[in-house]
Formats: C-alpha cells, sequence, structure tokens
C-alpha cells in the first residue's frame, strides 16, 4: 500500500480553503514583530562609555594634550598633598613680632613658638603645656576652698587680686615666679574683671604658648601690634598701658622730645596713673584718653598720658622723670625758638 | 528572488539583522503554514487559527538565535514543529484532543485497494468543467473526513499529501518515531478513502448516469 494518495492529495488541492490566507492585521504584526527584533537597539550607557573612544576617533594629539592636562592635574593634587599645614599661615605677624623682639634681645613672658607642622607634634605639645596648667587649676581650687572655710569669697578675690596684679614691663623676670598665680587667675578672670574692669585676653592665639622657662617676649612690643592699645594683657603677658608711655620710658624723655620736635610734634605732656594700689581701692585700668589743653607758658597741647604703674612706685616715678625730662626738653625749644 | 536563496540561507540572514529575509521566508510559508494550522484545529477551533499562526511567527523570531541546521531537520521541519506544538496545545485546552489510535478499533475500515470507490474517480489532471466540479466537492468533502480523523493521524496526512514533507521530516514535527507515523498515515488513508468513497460514489453515479 503507497503512502501517499494522489487523488486525495489532487482533492486535497482543490479543497475550498487552499487559497486562505490569514488576515493583513496579522500579517503586518508579524512583519514588524521581526522587524523590531532584529533592529538594532540604543546601546546602554555603559556600553556607549566603553564605545565612546572608538566612536570620538580621537586623534593622537588630542590624546597627548588630555595626557597632559590630566598629568599637570595629578601634580598639582600631589604638590598640594605635600604643603605644610596650614596653621603656619595664620597670623604670620604674630610670628614676625616675635622674631624681631628675639633678636633684639626683648624679654617677656610671652613666648611665641615656632609652629608646628604635624598635628601629632601640635597635639604633643599642647598636651605638654596643659599640664602644668591643669595642675595649677588644682592648687586654684584649693586655695578657693580653704579661703571659703575661712571666711568667705572677699577674702579669696582679694588674695587673687593680688596675684592678678599686672606684671611690670621692666622686670619680666617677676612674672615667671607669678606663673602659679597667672593661672590660677584665668580661673577667676571673668568675675575679677567684671569687678575691677580689667579686661584679660591671655595671649591665645595660634602658635603662641605661655611658657614660663622658655625665653620671653616684649609685651609691650606685641600689645602694640597684636592687640588694641586699650586692651591689657595680664599675667606675663601684655599691660594696660599707654602707648605714649611705653615709648617714653623706652626711649627716655629727652630723645622722645628731640624726635617729636624733628617731627614739629610740640607738646607738653602730663603723667596720670590711674592704677593705684590695692589698697587705695583699685581702680583698675581705663580706656586711654589723651585729654588735650593748652601749656600757659608754651601754648603748646598738653597731652595726659594714663599709664598704669600697677603699684610701682618706683616704675611710677622713673616714668614722671622722663615726663619731666621731656617736657624740659621741650621748654628748651620753645625758649630757644619763641622768637 | 526569494527563489534563489533556500529557507536556510533566508534564515540566516534574517538571524544576522536581515528583516527583508524574514519577508521572504514569511511570504514562501504563509499559505501552506496556514493552511496546515487550519486544517489541523479543524473546523472547530478553526477561530483560533490566526492566533496560532501568529505565535508561530513570533515563537521562530524570538527563538532565531537557537535556530542552528540540524542533520535531518530544515526549516520548513522547524516552523512546522513549532506550529504543530502550538496547535496540539490549543487543542488539548479546548478537549478536543482525541488519541492516535481512536477509531481503528472500531470496524468498518478497509485495506483492499482494489475495490476502493476512488478507483472509479477521474483523473486529477481533468480539465473539463464537470471534473473540475467534481474535484471541488471531493476537496470539500476531504475536509469533512479530515475532521474525523484523530489529530495525529491527521497531521500525519496533511504534512505528508499538502505540505511534501518527507516521513523523516514528519517525524521531526510530530516528534515520534518513524514506525508509528508511517503507521498513523496509513491508518488516516484507509479512514479517508473509506469516508470520500462513501460521499462520492453516489456523485459518481450519478455524473455517470448523465
Amino acid at each position: 500500500m503507497s503512502l501517499r494518495d494522489e487523488y486525495l492529495q489532487q482533492a486535497l488541492r482543490h479543497a475550498p480553503d487552499q487559497a486562505l490566507a490569514p488576515s493583513s492585521k496579522v500579517r503586518e504584526r508579524v512583519l514588524d514583530y521581526a522587524e523590531n527584533a532584529v533592529k538594532p537597539k540604543p546601546a546602554s550607557w555603559l556600553k556607549r562609555c566603553l564605545n565612546a573612544p572608538q566612536a570620538w576617533r580621537v586623534s593622537s594629539w588630542q590624546v597627548a594634550g588630555m595626557g597632559a592636562i590630566a598629568s599637570v592635574l595629578l601634580v598639582m593634587v600631589m604638590v598640594r598633598e605635600q604643603l605644610p599645614d596650614e596653621s603656619i599661615w595664620v597670623k604670620p605677624e604674630v610670628k614676625d613680632v616675635a622674631k624681631n623682639d628675639m633678636e633684639k634681645g626683648n624679654v617677656a613672658q610671652n613666648k611665641i613658638e615656632t609652629p608646628v607642622t604635624s598635628a601629632p607634634q601640635q597635639d604633643k605639645l599642647k598636651a605638654r603645656q596643659d599640664e602644668p596648667a591643669k595642675e595649677l587649676d588644682a592648687v586654684t581650687e584649693e586655695k578657693e576652698t580653704v579661703a571659703r572655710a575661712e571666711g568667705g569669697q572677699e577674702k579669696v578675690k582679694r588674695s587673687l587680686a593680688k596675684d592678678l596684679t599686672p606684671p611690670d614691663l621692666i622686670a619680666p623676670k617677676k612674672l615667671a615666679e607669678k606663673t602659679e598665680a597667672t593661672s590660677l587667675a584665668k580661673s577667676v578672670v571673668p568675675e575679677l574683671a567684671a569687678k575691677n574692669d580689667v579686661t584679660v585676653a591671655a595671649a591665645r592665639e595660634p602658635g603662641a604658648v605661655i611658657t614660663a622657662a622658655e625665653p620671653e617676649v616684649d609685651a609691650k612690643q606685641v600689645l602694640s601690634k597684636t592687640a588694641p592699645a586699650s586692651v591689657p594683657v595680664v599675667s606675663g603677658m601684655l599691660v594696660y598701658v599707654d602707648p605714649i608711655a611705653q615709648v617714653l620710658a623706652k626711649e627716655g624723655g629727652a630723645t622722645m622730645a628731640k624726635k617729636d620736635i624733628e617731627a614739629g610734634n610740640l607738646r607738653m605732656l602730663k603723667i596720670e596713673a590711674q592704677l593705684k594700689n590695692e589698697k587705695d581701692g583699685q581702680e583698675g585700668a581705663k580706656p586711654i584718653k589723651h585729654e588735650l589743653s593748652a601749656d600757659a607758658l608754651t601754648n603748646y597741647k598738653v597731652v595726659v598720658i594714663s599709664a598704669c604703674t600697677c603699684g610701682d612706685k618706683a616704675r611710677g616715678e622713673l616714668l614722671q622723670r622722663e615726663a619731666d625730662a621731656y617736657n624740659k626738653t621741650m621748654l628748651q625749644w620753645y625758649q630757644a625758638h619763641k622768637n | 528572488m526569494s527563489d534563489v536563496f533556500a529557507d536556510e540561507d533566508l534564515m540566516r540572514q534574517f538571524c544576522a539583522g536581515e528583516a527583508h529575509a524574514f519577508k521572504l521566508l514569511y511570504a514562501r510559508h504563509e499559505k501552506p503554514l496556514y493552511r496546515y494550522v487550519r486544517r489541523l484545529l479543524g473546523s472547530a477551533e478553526a477561530l483560533q487559527a490566526e492566533d496560532v499562526f501568529q505565535d508561530t511567527w513570533m515563537k521562530l523570531v524570538d527563538a532565531r538565535d537557537s535556530w542552528q541546521v540540524r542533520d535531518n531537520a530544515s526549516f520548513k521541519t522547524w516552523l512546522y514543529t513549532l506550529a504543530h506544538h502550538r496547535a496540539i496545545d490549543i487543542l488539548r485546552k479546548s478537549g478536543r484532543e482525541v488519541s492516535a489510535d481512536q477509531g481503528w478499533q472500531e470496524g468498518g475500515w478497509q485495506d483492499d485497494e482494489t475495490e476502493a470507490p476512488w478507483q472509479l474517480w477521474p483523473a486529477s489532471s481533468a480539465t473539463q468543467p464537470e471534473q473540475q466540479a467534481f474535484w471541488r466537492k471531493a476537496g470539500q468533502q476531504l475536509l469533512h473526513c479530515l475532521d474525523a480523523l484523530p489529530v495525529l493521524q491527521r497531521a500525519a496526512f496533511i504534512l505528508h499529501h499538502d505540505d511534501g514533507l518527507s516521513l523523516e521530516e514528519i517525524t521531526l514535527v510530530i516528534n515520534t518515531e518513524f514506525e508509528t507515523v508511517k503507521s498513523r498515515l496509513r491508518y488516516a488513508l484507509i479512514k479517508l478513502r473509506t469516508c470520500m468513497g462513501a460521499h462520492l460514489q453516489p456523485i459518481l453515479e450519478k455524473d455517470s448516469e448523465v
């Protein structure tokens, strides 16, 4: 028996469904589906990035240029990383002042240390410097406790005020002896300042560290360059003092007068000590006021100097002598040139 | 141009991204495949024919990367395999699938070629109008007879007689043994001849009287 029947095959070819075909919609759907399937899809962003160099077709000189820019940037970053700590640039004037004063041999309680460049070193130094302060703080507490037990806060303040007495500018060695009292004062300063109108500005500038054992810096110069004239600094630091009085004490009355005459600055000086002995009532420091008046003889202006003698009688007399010398020189010049 | 390239060449071009190659393939196999699907589903599931047809092509598009020419498997075999399985799924879901041997044990089927009624049929190459009308009626009747065949016998018959697949290719499409295909095809022929002879005999007698 044959498995292919020609008659049935012929009948099949004449079947009414021979010419049937799917609808045009089905045809379009299938063809569209196939077309979309092989249509190149937009590459993902990652693929585009990976293929970007090929797509750009960058020329060799462009590659070289980009490489050079990248290298420069890299070097800049590396150099930046090697730069020293920024702390050396903070308050450069303080550093300069300290340097100048050291060269001049001036001594004071203040020590402007060379800034350390590394953070660990700074921390180490700080810890070392804080050690005595901590000990002194403990002493202060002890003192306060004892004083209170003895009879009251007034005594404590008085004893602390004694310790707080502004340092002698001429004899800075005394300040070293008073280091303990200085630290002690730090804890009571706000209270005392309110009472006595004494403003305290401890040298807390970055890079400036107070040490009693180290060589000292002239407080006057530090004051004149770093702190406002009316802001006194206590405890081994800067003391309230009139700038004119400073110059007077430093240069001497005659020299200062000659300089003023050469500069055409004709005037007379009058000393007015402000801070009296604590026994006299502790008036404390006041803002500098150069009260102007005219001298009866010369008709020069009279400048009143507000100087803090800080209870040091000898220093007050010395300052007065220099002022007298100044006035004398100025008077001599007047008499020589009055006509 | 579509005849220049074999199905496999066009399919390779399509896999390489040539959408035009797919259009040629589609045009070449559109009607035969649709006929096969429609006849396999039968008149009861004829409405599903377009869906099965569409799914078959889309499946082919999706699976294009896994397609490869095997020893006995041509593109046409693969295409009809996809369509066959999809149609069988539809028939299974509709509950109309019947076993391959259904009807064989019911009796009445004769395997005697000498007395078969189709021996009296006019030649298939006849050109006379009356004879053309006869074949059109025969074709219509054959579709009815196909509906009565088990699905796999029907598939074997259509693939072998309408689409020209060899028994080996039918083996791959139906996914069964070669001998099984042969027996199913034999059963299909016997049933169809009997069915066709019973319906066409009166027509032949009437035509001969005229």
